[in-house]
């Protein structure tokens, strides 16, 4: 007989069997968000029935109308570090060619780890499609590599090939990550709208420098927007209803941001330029400069980008819905801030042994910081015929570094 | 053997309580609409992932989660053991340690040994067309942004063919070219392009005093056409660069920052280790034409001077060093003199 032990603060949710939970008035900690509470019946359910009563209950359909179900990550990065070690050595002996196996075992380590309303998600894809996908875009990695060394003229037509195959590959890379994602037994979907891809991330990224940047938040708007209103969830398609006006809203304040940064370098540099001056010998200003930079400017552009993004991340999820079911995302920028610049620094000490504990960290707080204010249950969802589709497109925009923003 | 599951039916989200039996080399599975079965051989089970539960798909798309244990081991039977042997791997903290210390012995043996072997047999099965397809690229490209032509007159110019070819003759090196090119940006330099091509500087000609130091440097760098050098260096940093991006493919954006130090120490390294061994082709061929080291030592000098910003503090830095693609020159002077001694 097991128990399920659940957390006031952040609905956390634990499994025990009954024999080892302590008694009602005892204290617990919630390995979640460290919130004490006292045991009460109220917040152990238990959950296996009698033996011989009738055991088999489909989900009650009578939920509270509306209710906040957090997204929670349950994945510790003691267990990451054995997967990540494991991966990074047999990626190296077999020369990239186990990087399909690596990344299915990475992806379902940190989706079976998130969960909403106690079930997880999967990530089914097969490594062997993935690596005919591995082995094309290593094979125009090395083409461009090699040709770009020699010859400026190649590299520019092929940067320019490569924009215009660019949202092809963002296309084909939702359309495999959505269809291999799957929640209770139903996958995502995407549908394939390459006309607005071609719009959303070709035709604006090169009108961007002809409207001197006026028209990148608008850019992302309609990237967003596609990403979102082009995904489905078994037959229910994801809505978007941001406005342009908060997209412009976030890049304006992002740029007084960077103004702000800019200026103080600028003030820092007259600064010791001044004393430099008066300090002869070995005070030279030179000696300073790249402390400065480093000390000052690296972290405050790092602020900038860090704000624009979460920004633009709350917004896109707090405007997103999945039928009438409506997202929550509670990103705080000076969280994300000091997650980052603690990771780099953590990750750089550690000559990269604590990239695990990195990416798990940074993971919990993205995962839970998201909620979805259900409307209803998450029961009523139907399933749609999702055929099997190649893996070229998400391995190509792998190996040459473009990051398509998931929405899991 | 029995195990409560959650479990869904692949055609709608909700989520129902059941009760699996395996039985009869069958697996049952009891809810409240009704009884199914399928049997043992059609069911998949997903590998087994740090402490994650355990998805069993079921052959109509449903599936089960249930927490790892006795019953799922049973129901995956002996389907792919590769699987547990490498979850038994990450899963041992000793066993990880041990995969940590393979993957760092790995890393270096792989830079040290294995990429500039790999680069060294890419380099010379290159056919020679190819390379001075290249080289004559190359040469277009600087013809079009650091150089100006030449102003030495045609008769230094035939002096230092003359030398070029003689040296090229007793290194056994054909098809090696000699380009006089004037770089008031580079200063003075000698260069060696692919294919064979190589380029000395009117501002370089100026700096050498006498034909022996003249021959010293025309032999470092027929050294590095003898060595294929330009084209190892080309396949070395895209090895390496892909040793690097493999090991620093699970980084963020911003952490990757970190990752390019390594790769910029990695190519600085591949580029001395290649100086010092045109270095060392030099002064074998000064030593074997009975020749001292010592004009070669002059100009590298001269050269280290000419390359100067004009201070009264002038000493390399630590540092500077480092990152220098080049061997300190102090460094390379007391190579020369070694093997002399």
């Amino acid at each position: 007989m097991s128990v399920i032990i659940r957390c006031p603060q952040c609905q956390f949710t634990k499994t025990m069997p009954s024999e080892r939970v302590p008694a009602a008035g005892t204290r617990a900690k919630c390995p979640q968000c460290s919130h004490v509470f006292l045991l009460s019946t109220d917040t152990a359910h238990q959950t296996a029935a009698p033996p011989n009563a009738p055991p088999l209950q489909p989900e009650s359909g009578k939920t509270p109308a509306d209710r906040l179900v957090p997204f929670q990550f349950h994945g510790t990065a003691r267990e990451y570090f054995g997967i990540w070690i494991v991966n990074t050595l047999l990626k190296i002996v077999t020369l990239g060619i186990y990087s399909p196996w690596a990344k299915v075992r990475k992806r379902r380590f940190f989706y079976a780890n998130s969960r909403v309303d106690n079930t997880s998600f999967d990530y089914l894809a097969d490594p062997l499609v993935l690596l005919k996908g591995w082995v094309l875009g290593a094979g125009l990695f090395i083409a461009y590599t090699l040709g770009s060394n020699f010859s400026p003229l190649f590299g520019n037509v092929a940067g320019l090939l490569f924009l215009l195959v660019l949202p092809w590959l963002v296309v084909r890379s939702r359309l495999f990550n959505t269809r291999n994602t799957a929640y209770r037994s139903l996958r995502f979907n995407f549908k394939p709208a390459y006309r607005e891809a071609y719009a959303a991330y070709a035709w604006l990224p090169l009108l961007a420098p002809l409207t001197l940047g006026m028209i990148v938040p608008y850019m992302y708007w309609r990237q967003k927007r596609f990403l979102v209103e082009n995904a489905r969830f078994g037959q229910t398609p994801f809505s978007f209803g941001a406005g342009v006006s908060d997209f412009y809203i976030i890049a304006m304040k992002s740029s007084g941001l960077a103004l702000l940064v800019f200026a103080a370098t600028f003030s820092l540099f007259g600064v010791f330029g001044g004393l430099g001056a008066m300090a002869a010998g070995p005070f030279q200003v030179g000696t300073f400069l790249p402390f400065l930079l480093l000390l000052v400017a690296m972290p405050g552009y790092l602020l900038v980008y860090i704000y624009f993004q979460t920004r633009i991340f709350n917004l896109t999820f707090n405007a997103t819905r999945l039928g009438s079911h409506r997202f929550v995302s509670r990103l705080r920028v000076r969280d994300l801030f000091w997650l980052f610049l603690s990771n780099a620094l953590a990750i750089t000490a550690s000559c990269g042994l604590l990239i695990p504990w990195a990416a798990v960290r940074l993971a919990r707080y993205r995962v839970s910081h998201l909620a979805l204010n259900l409307q209803g249950s998450l029961g009523d969802f139907l399933a749609a015929s999702t055929p099997e589709v190649d893996a070229a497109g998400e391995e190509i925009g792998d190996i040459f570094d473009i990051d398509i923003e998931i929405a899991f | 053997m029995e195990a409560r599951a959650n479990y869904y039916n692949g055609k709608s989200s909700v989520r129902h309580s059941v009760l699996l039996t395996i039985r009869d080399d069958s697996l049952y599975l009891s809810g409240p609409q009704g009884q199914c079965s399928w049997p043992l051989d059609t069911i998949r089970v997903s590998a087994p992932l740090a402490s994650l539960d355990r998805t069993v798909y079921l052959p109509d798309g449903g599936n089960c989660e249930l927490p790892d244990g006795a019953f799922v081991r049973h129901l995956e039977g002996n389907e792919d053991s590769s699987q547990r042997v490498l979850h038994r791997w990450e899963n041992s903290l000793k066993l990880a340690f041990v995969a940590l210390l393979l993957t760092v012995g790995v890393v270096w043996g792989f830079i040290q040994y294995g990429v500039p072997l790999m680069a060294e047999t890419a380099a010379h099965a290159l056919p020679p067309a190819t390379e001075e397809v290249l080289g004559r690229e190359s040469l277009a490209l600087l013809d079009g942004s650091l150089f100006v032509p030449s102003t030495l007159p045609e008769t230094r110019q035939a002096e230092i063919q003359t030398i070029f070819d003689r040296v090229c003759a007793s290194l056994e090196e054909q098809g090696c070219a000699l380009a006089f090119r004037s770089s008031p940006q580079m200063g003075a330099n000698a260069l060696a392009l692919p294919g064979g091509l190589v380029v000395v500087t009117d501002q370089f000609v100026a700096l050498v005093d006498n034909e022996q130091e003249l021959t010293a440097v025309l032999a470092h760098e027929i050294g590095h056409v003898k060595g294929r050098h330009i084209m190892r260096r080309i396949f070395q940093n895209m090895g390496a660069g892909l040793v690097v991006a493999t090991l620093t493919g699970d980084l963020t954006s911003v952490s990757a920052l970190a990752a390019t130090l390594p790769a910029v120490l990695v190519e600085t390294k591949f580029s001395r280790d290649m100086e010092r061994e045109a270095d060392d082709i030099a002064a074998a061929y000064l030593r074997s034409q009975g020749l001292s080291t010592a004009p070669f030592i002059a100009i590298l000098e001269k050269l280290h001077r000419s390359h100067q910003n004009p201070g009264p503090d002038s000493s390399e830095s630590g540092w500077s060093d480092y990152l220098s693609t080049h061997p300190g020159t102090q460094e390379r002077i007391v190579r020369m003199q070694e093997p002399a001694e």
